[in-house]
């Protein structure tokens, strides 16, 4: 089909639904005698206004479906068979409460409130189906990368289990796992011919071919797969399932697999594309049939003569490859053993005979003869043995000459032969079905390897390399090293040296062990070794980068004690030297933070960039700020640290530091008004010990920033400068700094130009520049999925990277099991404008109020303050975008969202705002896709226990819940979320906690991060210095409602709400 | 008509014949193997019998369709030579294996080496051929003929060698049953499995049958979700591999193959096609034991 075709098809598709009208698609297979069908049918959240008789009130009507299918990614065959077509109507059992159909476990996830009550019997509703006739459509549905337009269509848990049953099958059939087959038809179930006949044969016996998969092929796949079927993969039915006798009925799982591999693989076969040379060469038996398609043209007479005769012949042929295969319960196998030193060229091949049901038991086809004497084995046995021999030796012709023995039971090879044994013939005897068991030295976990080691130690002190007198090493820094050749460690004598390159390739024996030379490897160590086969000098960048096996994988480093220290402590294998916790710190450093804190101190040291990679709610911000205490406290003159982080954290960062070392002193380069050039910064922030920059003015003020002489560069939130070639990079890029941190909460391993990116600011020029790391790195990863080279690329960057994630079982140990942090932000200059005219309004009114009704202005102004600190949207209540960046706040929280999504965690977001909570359920699924759930007052009792019990459930997907503070307060348990986020602020602690302990409670594994949201300088920042202050009393004291306010004298109520502008606000 | 060999020994058997006899002669027998030539051919007591349609000919006065017999007999071993060569063949494992794989072992005339008659023919003396038609040249085309067929029967079962040399089928089954390996032989021949009518009462596909759906409705996940679907994971490395494997445990020329080119060649061209079609596996591989 043409490509115009295609797209008409993705953009009508892309007019259906919106995405928050999620969607879901099904898929079941339909067995027929003749063959079987494979359906699509969907199910959507909205109801269909007049449904016809019978049908699924919920369905996917056929135009939907098919836009559906496009928009899910199917890709259009080569061939017109390929392409998704039309279905009939069919009939879906599902259950139901009797009248209605009950939806699926996936759509109840997307619905606002429950159709059906919870569902009492099964029912049949008739539904549109759109007919997949070949595995690639079906792979190729939801594959396409996760685009966001699939979001809103998710993919039912049938469909993904038919989908993984044909790349399976698939397998098999890459594997050459089948063979021809002919049943019989009895003259009955015949299909009538196409066309009339000439003259009217009497109806007989009739062969179909096809194909058939090998036994131990497809008993595997239906062990695995039968178990894991959910009966909706077979719930179409093409006749009104109620008219049965007996009620509805369900499909064998075991049977429908057995039948949908039967007919899939038939019809895989059969409907390849053939050059008609290839099939000429079987015209004439019935091979020819088993690859005609139905839409050839048929002739009347089969075109080969399919009789009994060739029935019986091809019956036995296949008995005797299927028996050997898999039936006969002895199973020859065939075991490599070492040659002697002294006569390397005999390798014996021993022939043992064990058996299929009890893979441990082998007795050497020696012993088997010599026990024949005494006990004679029946004729079956030493028949199954010779044609298992027999048939072997078709596949490695060598075995023969082990036959023209009285008892033949192995045969000799020498070093060549056995090496081709090893390489080819030993995987091909397995995939025949025979057993093959070869050396422990040629498995992958039993490999020796040669490499080439340079021990390296730091030259003598003073020898006059200029880093030394700074005390920071830097990548530079050139050290020595002495090469060896060695074999698992053991250096290896010159004469055992030239042995090896005298061999070059194949089957030595080194230390009285043989091990494989592969090809090419030891010219590699000769190459290395004319290129470092003499001491010499590396800088420690490569010593490095050899140490983590870049490049030549065959090179190893061995470093002297100083540098092996240092090594050890870089790829955190101990000997990091603690620090105590700095003085003037405010607070306690938890244990795993005081080794963060020695590490970043180490790296800085040593001059080297770090990454500080730590998961969420570790508290990445406080070993920063520990750091540059620590650094201030031993040096006291030194300079300011640039810190670059997202505006909506900036004001988190100067009010951390204000709490944990008030010492710092900290400013904020930001806003309108801030210094334009070098000097006026310079001047501006004398006395700071940490400048605050966002990523905006970062890029913007480059220039400004660049002649400053910075102390440390910190770079927050790093993924922000992933982009190698973005402006925001090249500008962080060229801010200098002889100290530099990266934070980040998402892994960063894994994404290899983002890697690259990060490092051209940490380690610029250590991973090389962008071509080469493009070239020589990011390709063939990419291309080859060389994962040896994935390999080296992290060992190269893991001494660079701390990474320490909630689930490790040391910060476990560390760890309370709740985390509670503030989370501060500030008001966009919009929200600070609204704030200060309520608070204005207030002012002129208050005054004037007594009583009730000042007690009625009071709570209103509250009301709007919360509003306005929350979202303009909110307050203004006049359909305005709900948009991240009207708020600082909102931004804030999705950017959490971000990384719990990318941790694949849930998170519970609580809001004492109905409105709002229906705002960021709208937003969160734009963002998240179909898993977010809103629970309210107003949700019905059955959507709710729906929700619940489909959030808790293991296998369905990660989630997003949001909840009022009132409704989802109490009661209902949702230890799946190990996030919890507070998006504005109750005067109430134990309210908070309660809502907190919807995460926080039995049945809960993981530790809990409870993020509240504060916004700076306003109300929410007294109410929670309010709480804070009451803690250590009773909680009691402040009671549930907002009561309390009446008794504050104006006086203290315009100090609650003032905004302190000074801190509020960033634009 | 019958080509060229597809077996060592088929092809032996035709040299030996030639070096018998007019090569020219021979030859010009072979589109009489044809089977519309063959009214019939077969075997009885250890000699070919056969009815071939000739040709009308007016200049040897055949004015209508002729039918010739063809009878062709091979010298027999005696028994008493049969009765030190059969023991020797049974305990060799390398000619039983053959034997059991339906091939004539290449080593197998070393058995006969203590007989003036080897297993296959080697001299004049040792064939004996009659024809009715009124030819005097010997072979005739029509006995020529039925030398192609009996040597493409020999192809598909060796062990009619034996029944030639006097040595037929039973006698030679039981004589080997008291071998250490020649019992091997014994199973070889029967026909497993289900007849014909049983195989027709097997449905082509896989049944499958239903069950009365009633508790599944109660539980609602076991309907949508049934269990966790196995994991594809990744496989090490290509393995080595030969197209069409499973095939060749039984060897090239299959019984049902009745065409001149390679069975093996033409499959594994199949294969390897239907292999490299299909589509890239998007995740991983799936590892060979489940």
């Amino acid at each position: 089909m043409s490509r115009s075709r295609d797209s008409s098809k993705v953009s009508r598709a892309s007019s259906i639904g919106e995405p928050a009208v999620g969607c879901v698609l099904h898929g079941a297979w339909i067995p027929v005698a003749s063959g079987g069908r494979l359906l699509i049918w969907g199910e959507s959240a909205r109801e269909l206004g007049r449904p016809r008789k019978d049908e699924h009130p919920f369905q996917l009507r056929r135009d939907e479906l098919v836009a559906a299918l496009y928009e899910a990614g199917a890709v259009a065959a080569n061939d017109r068979e390929g392409r998704p077509g039309v279905g009939a109507r069919e009939w879906a059992v599902v259950p139901g409460n009797g009248t209605r159909p009950s939806p699926s476990l996936e759509l109840q996830a997307e619905l606002e409130d429950q159709g059906a009550g919870p569902a009492a019997e099964l029912g049949a509703w008739r539904v549109d189906t759109v007919e997949i006739t070949r595995l690639p459509v079906l792979l190729s549905l939801f594959n396409s990368g996760s685009s966001q337009s699939v979001r809103s269509i998710r993919c039912g848990h049938d469909l993904r289990f038919w989908q993984r049953l044909a790349e399976r099958l698939l397998w098999s059939v890459r594997r050459h796992e089948y063979l021809p087959s002919i049943a019989p038809v009895p003259p009955g179930l015949q299909r009538p011919p196409k066309r009339r006949r000439t003259k009217a044969a009497k109806p007989s016996v009739r062969f179909e071919s096809g194909w058939e998969l090998a036994e131990f092929a497809e008993e595997g796949i239906v062990a695995a797969f039968s178990g894991a079927m959910a009966s909706v993969c077979g719930a179409l039915w093409m006749d009104d399932p109620r008219q049965v006798e007996g009620g509805i009925q369900l499909r064998d799982p075991a049977e429908l697999v057995r039948h949908f591999l039967a007919v899939q693989l038939d019809r895989t076969v059969r409907t390849t594309r053939l050059p008609v040379t290839a099939v000429k060469r079987l015209e004439g038996t019935f091979l020819r049939d088993a690859l005609a398609t139905p839409s050839d043209s048929v002739r009347d007479e089969p075109a080969s003569r399919t009789g009994t005769e060739t029935w019986e012949q091809w019956r036995r042929w296949r008995d005797r490859i299927q028996r050997s295969a898999s039936d006969a319960d002895e199973r020859i196998c065939f075991r490599l053993e070492d040659a002697n030193p002294a006569s390397p060229d005999a390798w014996r091949l021993v022939w043992l005979l064990s058996s299929r049901r009890d893979p441990s038991l082998l007795v050497p086809l020696a012993a088997f003869w010599a026990s024949r004497k005494s006990d004679r084995p029946p004729a079956r046995v030493v028949r199954e043995v010779l044609l298992q021999l027999g048939q072997a030796a078709r596949l490695y012709d060598r075995l023969w000459d082990g036959m023209d023995s009285e008892a033949p039971s192995e045969i000799v090879l020498d070093r060549d032969e056995a090496l081709a044994f090893l390489r080819r013939q030993a995987p091909i005897l397995q995939g025949a079905g025979f057993r093959v068991i070869v050396p422990a030295w040629w498995t992958v976990t039993g490999q020796r390897r040669l490499r080439l080691r340079l021990a390296a130690r730091r030259p003598a002190q003073g020898d006059g390399t200029g880093n030394a007198g700074s005390g920071l090493l830097g990548l530079d820094q050139l050290v020595e090293y002495e090469p060896r050749i060695v074999l698992d460690g053991e250096v290896l004598t010159q004469e055992e040296w030239e042995r090896i390159t005298a061999a070059k390739e194949g089957l030595v024996q080194v230390r009285g062990q043989w091990m494989e030379l592969r090809e090419g490897e030891v010219s590699r160590l000769e190459e290395y070794w004319d290129a470092a086969g003499s001491p010499g000098e590396m800088t420690l960048g490569e010593l490095i980068r050899a140490e983590a096996g870049t490049g030549p994988d065959s090179v190893e480093v061995a470093c002297d004690g100083e540098l092996g220290g240092m090594l050890s402590a870089l790829r955190g294998a101990g000997g990091l030297r603690m620090l105590a916790q700095p003085a003037r710190f405010e607070g306690q450093l938890r244990e795993y933070q005081v080794r963060g804190l020695s590490w970043l101190a180490y790296l800085e040291q040593l001059g080297f960039g770090a990454c500080l990679a730590d998961d969420m709610g570790l508290g990445k911000t406080i070993q920063v700020i520990a750091t540059v205490l620590e650094d201030k406290n031993r040096n006291p003159d030194a300079g300011p640290t640039l810190l670059i982080a997202p505006t909506s954290v900036l004001g988190n960062w100067q009010r951390e530091t204000r709490r944990f070392a008030p010492t710092l002193s900290t400013f904020i380069h930001h806003g309108p008004q801030r210094a334009k050039t070098a000097k006026a910064l310079t001047a501006a922030i004398e006395r700071a010990d940490i400048v605050i920059a966002s990523f905006g003015v970062a890029r913007s003020d480059a220039p400004v920033l660049r002649k400053v002489d910075w102390r440390r560069l910190v770079v927050d939130e790093s993924q922000n400068i992933k982009n190698p070639s973005a402006a925001v990079t090249k500008a962080v890029r060229g801010i200098g700094a002889n100290r530099r941190v990266a934070l980040t909460g998402t892994p960063v391993e894994n994404r290899l130009m983002d890697l690259w990116s990060l490092f051209s600011v940490l380690n610029p020029g250590y991973l090389g520049s962008m071509t080469d790391f493009r070239k020589n790195v990011e390709r063939p990863i990419m291309q080859g999925r060389d994962r040896a080279a994935v390999a080296q690329l992290r060992g190269m960057v893991r001494p660079f990277i701390l990474r320490r994630m909630k689930t490790d079982k040391a910060i476990i140990k560390d760890l309370p099991a709740k985390v509670e942090q503030n989370s501060f932000c500030n008001l966009t200059p919009e929200q600070a404008t609204l704030y200060e005219a309520v608070v204005r309004d207030l002012e002129a009114k208050l005054e004037a109020e007594s009583g009730i009704g000042r007690q009625g202005l009071m709570f209103a102004t509250l009301l709007r303050l919360k509003q306005i600190c929350n979202h303009p949207a909110q307050y203004l209540q006049d359909a305005s975008e709900f948009s991240e960046s009207r708020s600082h706040k909102l931004a804030r929280v999705c950017e959490m969202l971000d990384e719990i999504e990318a941790e694949g965690e849930s998170a519970l977001v609580f809001t004492q705002f109905a409105e709002v909570g229906k705002s960021l359920e709208a937003l969160f699924r734009r963002r998240y896709g179909g898993s977010v759930y809103y629970l309210h007052g107003a949700t019905p009792r059955a959507r709710r226990e729906h929700m619940v019990e489909e959030f808790q459930d293991p296998d369905s997907e990660r989630a997003i819940f949001v909840l009022s503070l009132r409704a989802g307060g109490t009661g209902i348990t949702l230890t799946r979320a190990n996030h919890v986020i507070h998006f504005d602020r109750w005067w109430n602690p134990a309210v908070e906690n309660q809502a907190t302990d919807r995460a926080f409670r039995i049945g809960q594994d993981k530790t809990v991060f409870v993020h509240k949201m504060v916004t700076m300088g306003t109300l929410e920042e007294r109410i929670d210095e309010l709480i804070e202050s009451k803690k250590s009393l009773a909680e009691e004291i402040i009671a549930t409602d907002e009561s309390w306010l009446a008794d504050l004298d104006n006086q203290s109520f315009r100090a609650l709400i003032a905004l302190d502008r000074r801190d509020a606000v960033l634009d | 008509m019958p080509g060229r060999s597809k077996t060592w020994w088929g092809a032996e058997f035709i040299t030996a014949l030639e070096n018998c006899m007019d090569p020219g002669r021979l030859q010009r027998g072979r589109s009489y193997a044809r089977p519309s030539r063959q009214v019939y051919c077969g075997i009885a007591n250890g000699k070919v019998e056969a009815e071939i349609i000739g040709n009308k000919n007016p200049h040897y006065g055949v004015y209508s369709t002729p039918y010739y017999d063809v009878e062709i007999a091979f010298r027999k071993i005696p028994a008493t030579n049969w009765r030190k060569i059969l023991p020797r063949l049974g305990a060799n494992a390398n000619w039983v294996t053959h034997l059991v794989l339906g091939e004539v072992p290449p080593t197998i005339e070393t058995a006969f080496e203590d007989s003036k008659i080897k297993l296959l023919p080697r001299s004049r003396t040792e064939i004996h051929s009659s024809c009715s038609c009124p030819d005097y040249a010997n072979p005739c085309k029509h006995v020529a003929g039925v030398y192609f067929t009996v040597a493409a029967m020999l192809e598909h079962d060796p062990l009619l060698l034996f029944e030639f040399r006097g040595m037929g089928r039973e006698k030679l089954l039981e004589a080997m049953s008291k071998s250490d390996f020649g019992a091997a032989l014994l199973g070889s021949e029967s026909v497993g499995g289900p007849d014909l009518e049983a195989a027709m009462r097997t449905p082509r596909l896989p049944a499958v049958t239903v069950a009365p759906g009633e508790e599944v409705a109660e539980d609602a996940r076991a309907f949508w979700r049934g269990r966790p679907l196995p994991r594809a994971a990744a496989a090490d490395r290509q393995l080595p591999t030969l197209p069409a494997l499973m095939l060749r445990k039984e060897g090239d020329y299959p019984a049902f193959w009745h065409r001149e080119n390679s069975f093996l060649d033409a499959m594994s061209e199949i294969y390897d096609r239907v292999a490299n079609s299909l589509p890239s596996v998007p995740a991983g591989e799936f590892p060979p034991g489940e």
